[in-house]
């Protein structure tokens, strides 16, 4: 039974790896997070938008209260290399001397998670596990290191105290166990009356530690005055920042690499989350790919259909050097808007012509902005 | 002979292609022939002179249709060119759209270099000697210089030049144009060539002849000239920059631009006399304003362009389509009759390319070739092109390598005796190469 369980582990680990590289996997890329029941409640309680993919989530979380932590010995990537690391690490420190923290830190994200703000996503192993490799194919040096950081650490404690992670930790560890002990509760007030589980302090502040991080990310996201540019179905700003897990999917699918990992002193609340730049290419409008790899709601899936009115930003034009506006041989934003939203109008001022954009139906797909010869073109955030 | 037989009955056909033409037109997609009135009147048959049989004949005097005689002549045709105007160079000169635009692209190991050569080059060249074109790449040319270097060129090829003409009908007889009706001070006059190149702009000789098209509505403009640039005061109190369009070779005069009205109908006489009327007021009344500016006092409206700037109109559905595809992706044809370049940025498959990351393009001579037509070469912006391929299909260097892959093949279908169709490909891209266009 041992053996079969390693046996299992290592193919999930080998799964995952394969999962994670840059490969064409389309619709699969991350996979691997879609499994993470921790990732499933945070995003349902922050945000009550489901995907299909939750569908994995929830099935997870119905198994682990059955079957204790079946999905850490089984499945967990994250896992799995912890325990490799344990086994080569140092004997000289025990669990006995880390706290068992992991019930608590869960219970501090589920109330984070209450008001919206499931920023502890960031902790949970899958999710750690799917940044590193994401590490790899990012830019520039900082977010690179803030990728490789999280895998890099866990498994540096799992070197220095074996299974500190695992057992210790790891929230989404601590939720299998708080599951089980609410379980066990259950029963044996069912069969016995006694109420066994001990609700204590510690899950107290906990939640007041949760709430109060909660409260005051929620005031610090609604105070930030500039908008960035997200991918399409993207939540309204102040939650998508909170929402995203910083996973890094929506990056590694876009076909035209307009999606890309943002790191702004400014910004701090937004750091690693993914943002749009147009440069060499725009917004494709036959593409649904990010909504459909996103695994925590932050963006959420949408059709071609319903693409059409999920706005980015809105094109603004420079009119000074715009080439129409002075006369020269030039259309192209006209013509390579798909969605009709720039016409070119004659001033009876002065009798030029010049662009302009509808605002209803720009969507700020980049198209105008990365065609046009002079530059005069950039899509803005909208702000609400 | 049977093409000579057939001209003595040219009155028998005239009048039998009138009732037949009379309900191909009522059935015709195109407006501009539909009577606004209602009421229609019978013009009776009568008899037209044959003032010229040539061995080619080159319907339109613009950018295409002066290659394209050049080329003729050239290549050791007996040549023909009517021109609607008095003037060659059609919009280039005429029109004032005066940089030859798509001189430059990049090749394959992503070099930006210079790509229409020939007849085309030559022009430019003869331009600069005279210090009528400025900037090496997209030269703009001064229109009277270019009205001038054309004359002297055709006249030097050879080529016979008949102004003040307009083509009115074609007369058809087994899939051949026997001749080609003009209208012209001289009357109503035939001529009788063995090949025909349709350089109108508006395939208005594919449309006679009964060819396929697509009448493409695009932007209309009306180009004119400012002069007294050189007299503009900036010192002048209440100076203020205005927008007074771009440098010509003549340093005291400027050339205007106009986009104007989107999607007109440029081969409907009511939109473009409408639009004419509109225009010229409208830049009236603009330079007016400039002229109230302080500062621009002395400047001055130099000319309204003698044709207006339509854009596109009708575009022949060939032997073959050239497709935006093929040139973006250096497509290779056997056939092909010369490379243009491009002149402006685009997208294309999700990515920007900017006027400096376009490929060069080739174009195959099966995309000057109708599809029923024996005797029928097109060129300049209505050869058989995909609309998407439009912004670099209908300028000037792709009008004028149009125009000199069609003028060469039709000298070589001339002499050979043969169908447009049949052409020996070989021997044109021979003709070709000795007349300098470059094949990459």
């Amino acid at each position: 039974m041992k053996i079969k369980a390693h046996f299992i582990r290592y193919a999930s680990l080998f799964a995952a790896v394969i999962l994670s590289l840059p490969l064409p996997l389309g619709i699969l890329t991350g996979f691997y997070l879609w499994l993470s029941p921790y990732l499933f409640i945070n995003s349902a309680l922050a945000s009550w938008r489901f995907a299909a993919f939750h569908g994995f989530g929830a099935a997870v979380l119905l198994l682990t209260i059955l079957y204790h932590r079946w999905f850490c010995r089984f499945v967990c990537p994250t896992g799995a290399l912890c325990d490799i690391a344990s086994k080569w690490g140092s004997r000289k420190f025990t669990l006995r001397r880390v706290p068992s923290i992991h019930k608590h830190l869960f219970v501090t994200a589920l109330c984070m998670a209450v008001l919206g703000i499931p920023l502890l996503n960031l902790l949970d192993p899958i999710n750690v596990f799917t940044m590193f490799f994401d590490g790899f194919q990012s830019t520039p040096f900082a977010i690179v290191v803030l990728k490789l950081s999280g895998l890099i650490l866990i498994l540096l404690f799992s070197f220095i105290v074996p299974h500190c992670w695992c057992q210790r930790l790891c929230p989404l560890g601590g939720m299998q166990v708080l599951l089980t002990e609410i379980k066990k509760a259950i029963q044996d007030r069912l069969v016995s009356q006694k109420l066994t589980f001990n609700s204590g302090r510690r899950y107290f502040v906990a939640s007041v530690i949760g709430l109060g991080i909660g409260a005051i990310s929620r005031s610090l996201s609604a105070a930030r005055l500039k908008n960035p540019l997200r991918p399409p179905g993207a939540a309204p700003e102040s939650r998508f920042v909170m929402l995203c897990a910083r996973c890094g999917n929506c990056v590694n699918v876009c076909p035209t690499d307009i999606i890309y990992t943002s790191l702004d002193m400014n910004d701090p609340i937004g750091a690693l989350a993914p943002s749009i730049r147009f440069e060499e290419s725009y917004c494709l409008p036959d593409c649904v790919r990010c909504g459909s790899v996103c695994p925590s709601g932050a963006i959420t899936s949408f059709s071609l259909e319903e693409k059409k009115q999920l706005v980015i930003g809105i094109a603004r034009i420079d009119l000074k050097d715009c080439l129409l506006t002075n006369n020269r041989e030039c259309d192209r934003c006209k013509a390579f808007c798909e969605y009709g939203a720039i016409q070119i109008v004659t001033s009876e001022d002065d009798f030029s012509s010049y662009p302009e954009i509808v605002v209803d139906r720009c969507v700020g797909c980049g198209a105008c902005q990365i065609v046009c010869p002079v530059g005069v073109i950039s899509v803005v955030g909208i702000t609400t | 002979m049977k093409r000579r037989t057939f001209l003595s009955n040219i009155v028998l056909s005239q009048g039998a292609l009138l009732s037949g033409a009379q309900i191909a037109r009522s059935s015709d997609a195109d407006t501009n022939d539909s009577p606004r009135s209602g009421k229609t009147v019978m013009e009776p048959a009568r008899e037209i002179p044959v003032i010229e049989e040539p061995d080619v004949l080159v319907v339109g005097g613009g950018p295409a249709g002066v290659t394209a005689a050049i080329a003729a002549a050239r290549a050791g045709a007996d040549t023909l060119l009517v021109e609607r105007y008095n003037h060659l160079g059609g919009l280039w000169t005429g029109g004032l759209v005066l940089p030859l635009l798509s001189t430059h692209a990049i090749d394959k190991d992503g070099k930006f270099k210079q790509v229409i050569f020939g007849i085309g080059d030559e022009m430019a060249k003869r331009l600069k000697a005279l210090d009528m074109a400025i900037s090496e790449v997209n030269p703009v040319v001064d229109p009277e210089a270019a009205k001038y270097i054309f004359d002297v060129m055709t006249k030097e090829a050879g080529v016979k030049t008949l102004y003040h003409c307009w083509v009115s009908n074609v007369l058809l007889n087994d899939g051949r144009i026997e001749a080609v009706v003009l209208e012209s001070k001289s009357g109503r006059v035939a001529v009788a060539p063995k090949v025909v190149v349709d350089c109108t702009g508006d395939g208005d000789v594919l449309h006679l002849a009964g060819e396929e098209f697509e009448n493409f509505h695009y932007h209309i403009g009306l180009v004119h000239r400012l002069g007294n640039i050189d007299r503009i005061d900036t010192s002048k109190p209440g100076y203020k920059e205005l927008r007074i369009g771009d440098p010509t070779p003549i340093p005291s005069v400027n050339w205007v631009n106009m986009h104007g009205k989107d999607n007109q109908d440029g081969i409907d006489m009511y939109t473009l006399s409408e639009l004419q009327r509109q225009y010229r007021i409208e830049i009236w009344e603009k330079v007016q304003k400039i002229r109230s500016t302080p500062g621009y006092e002395s400047v001055f409206l130099l000319d309204t362009a003698s044709q207006l700037g339509v854009r596109m109109s009708r575009i022949l559905a060939g032997a073959y389509r050239l497709t935006l595809a093929d040139s973006m992706t250096y497509k290779n044809f056997p056939d092909a009759i010369g490379i243009s370049g491009a002149w402006t940025s685009l997208l294309y498959q999700g990515r920007r390319y900017t006027t400096r990351e376009r490929p060069l393009w080739q174009i195959p001579y099966r995309s000057l070739v109708p599809r029923k037509t024996k005797n029928l070469l097109v060129a300049g912006r209505c050869f058989s092109f995909e609309t998407k391929l439009v912004e670099d299909a209908r300028i000037i260097g792709t009008c004028i390598i149009t125009g000199q892959g069609a003028g060469a093949g039709a000298a070589v279908a001339a002499q050979s005796d043969s169908a447009v169709q049949d052409v020996d490909v070989k021997r044109l891209r021979t003709i070709l190469k000795e007349q300098n266009v470059y094949f990459g």
